[in-house]
């Protein structure tokens, strides 16, 4: 077909790097997807096209993107097949889209457009029982990783700025994030005094033991994630913005 | 053996999103792409528009996940979106969207109806009457035993169970023929498909 306008859909030039430019960071279920026969998992793709896949195939399935554009390929030549048996092929678009979708998704990514509020959203869904049970419990398993990394990136300045004061001053300034610092730090006794961007936490002897055995527990977390790991947190929760007003009410309403 | 629902697949690639596989975004650009782009087109009449519009609403539908709840089936939601970006676009160009909603169940028929400017295009239309030839000669070649399940399953959408009782044979080799007939129909087309 000379120049095809379909030959400019290159699932193969797209593949490098996850929707926003970075694997997962998931480690390999215990049949390594790598391992399972390139037949067996095309076969889940043809079965996935036509829902009739299992949960573990497709899981596999998801996995094996990582390990070679082949699968994608097929995914997408299975769907042009199909689009064009049902008269959907119209328009074939001229350009990549999946490509232009994931490099929009890396900018905004890169500008910090995609915020790690996502989880707090989705907390918030949670405490109100909105979501069903399926996603709510899928979610729910990444909400704890998002949590515990929202925690520890709370916790890590906290560590900074304590350890500067421990030892000589019974004060310890924690500095700006106001509201995560009240649900962090463990309860004391003492004066409270709150600004908008700092505050400053009188402690008696007893409240500063605990509020050192709590920074001691962090920093052996943030030692860990001042490593590769923080990257892998921190990625988890880019891709995920809170949802447009103007999207969640169209969808909602319609 | 328990089959996934209609929507479990579309529903399991967005848990797969949540659980940090964000790949799994991709298989579902991947497949709705030709039904967004066909709906798009229709309310825009331009079909690069309508690819900007698409691409807009990939990304609307991607920031907004968390907001998926799975009560509906997925194209549905996106489907949403893809009007309201499509309505905001006219609005924005001082253009007037359509009076009344497309129908997403006459969606699919619509779609065949379609007239877009890309129609005329002489070099798309003997690409896709091309690629459309190859399927048609490829699904003609298959062994009679891939062509019935791949049939009955493509053209008149019948479940692998329902194929199961009409061609009397196991669920298993049902799944199993419908993809030697699309791996075989693979074969043909990926030439077109592929750069050289």
């Amino acid at each position: 077909m000379g120049n095809n306008i379909l030959q400019n859909q290159s699932v193969e030039g797209n593949i490098e790097g996850g929707i926003d430019g970075n694997s997962s960071g998931f480690a390999v279920e215990e049949n390594r997807a790598s391992d399972i026969p390139r037949a067996e998992l095309v076969e889940s793709l043809s079965a996935m096209m036509d829902d009739e896949a299992e949960s573990l195939e497709i899981r596999r399935v998801v996995k094996s993107l990582e390990h070679g554009p082949e699968l994608l390929a097929h995914w997408r030549r299975f769907h042009v097949v199909r689009a064009s048996l049902q008269h959907e092929l119209d328009q074939e678009p001229t350009v990549d889209l999946l490509a232009a979708v994931k490099a929009r998704l890396a900018e905004e990514a890169a500008a910090g457009r995609l915020s790690n509020t996502f989880h707090q959203n989705l907390l918030g869904r949670m405490k109100q029982g909105i979501m069903g049970g399926k996603l709510m419990r899928v979610a729910g398993q990444g909400l704890i990783a998002a949590s515990v990394a929202a925690a520890i990136l709370v916790g890590y300045p906290m560590l900074n700025v304590a350890q500067k004061g421990a030892g000589s001053n019974t004060q310890a300034l924690v500095a700006d994030r106001q509201a995560p610092v009240r649900d962090t730090l463990p309860q004391m006794n003492g004066d409270y005094s709150a600004s908008p961007l700092t505050r400053t936490v009188s402690l008696d002897d007893a409240a500063r033991h605990r509020l050192e055995n709590a920074v001691r527990n962090f920093s052996g977390t943030a030692a860990v994630l001042n490593s590769n790991n923080s990257r892998m947190f921190v990625n988890q929760l880019e891709p995920f913005a809170p949802p447009s007003p103007a999207i969640e009410q169209s969808a909602q309403h319609r | 053996m328990a089959r996934s629902s209609s929507k479990d697949t579309d529903e399991q690639l967005v848990e797969r999103v949540f659980s940090g596989e964000t790949r799994a975004f991709e298989l579902l650009v991947l497949r709705y792409q030709h039904r967004l782009l066909g709906l798009i087109g229709r309310l825009v009449r331009d079909p690069h528009e309508a690819e900007d519009i698409a691409q807009e609403t990939f990304i609307k539908a991607y920031k907004a996940l968390g907001n998926f709840r799975g009560e509906s089936a997925f194209y549905t939601w996106l489907y949403r979106i893809a009007i309201n970006t499509a309505n905001n676009y006219l609005v924005s160009r001082g253009r007037r969207p359509p009076d009344t909603d497309v129908d997403i169940d006459d969606d699919e028929q619509i779609e065949a109806q379609v007239a877009l400017a890309d129609h005329d295009d002489p070099a798309s239309n003997h690409q896709r009457d091309e690629l459309k030839k190859a399927i048609d000669q490829a699904i003609a070649e298959l062994p009679e035993d891939l062509r019935t399940a791949f049939t009955l399953r493509e053209f008149s959408g019948l479940s692998y169970e329902e194929i199961t009782e009409i061609m009397g044979c196991p669920v298993g080799t049902v799944r199993s023929r419908i993809f030697r007939a699309r791996e075989a129909i693979d074969n043909k087309i990926r030439p077109l498909l592929e750069p050289d």
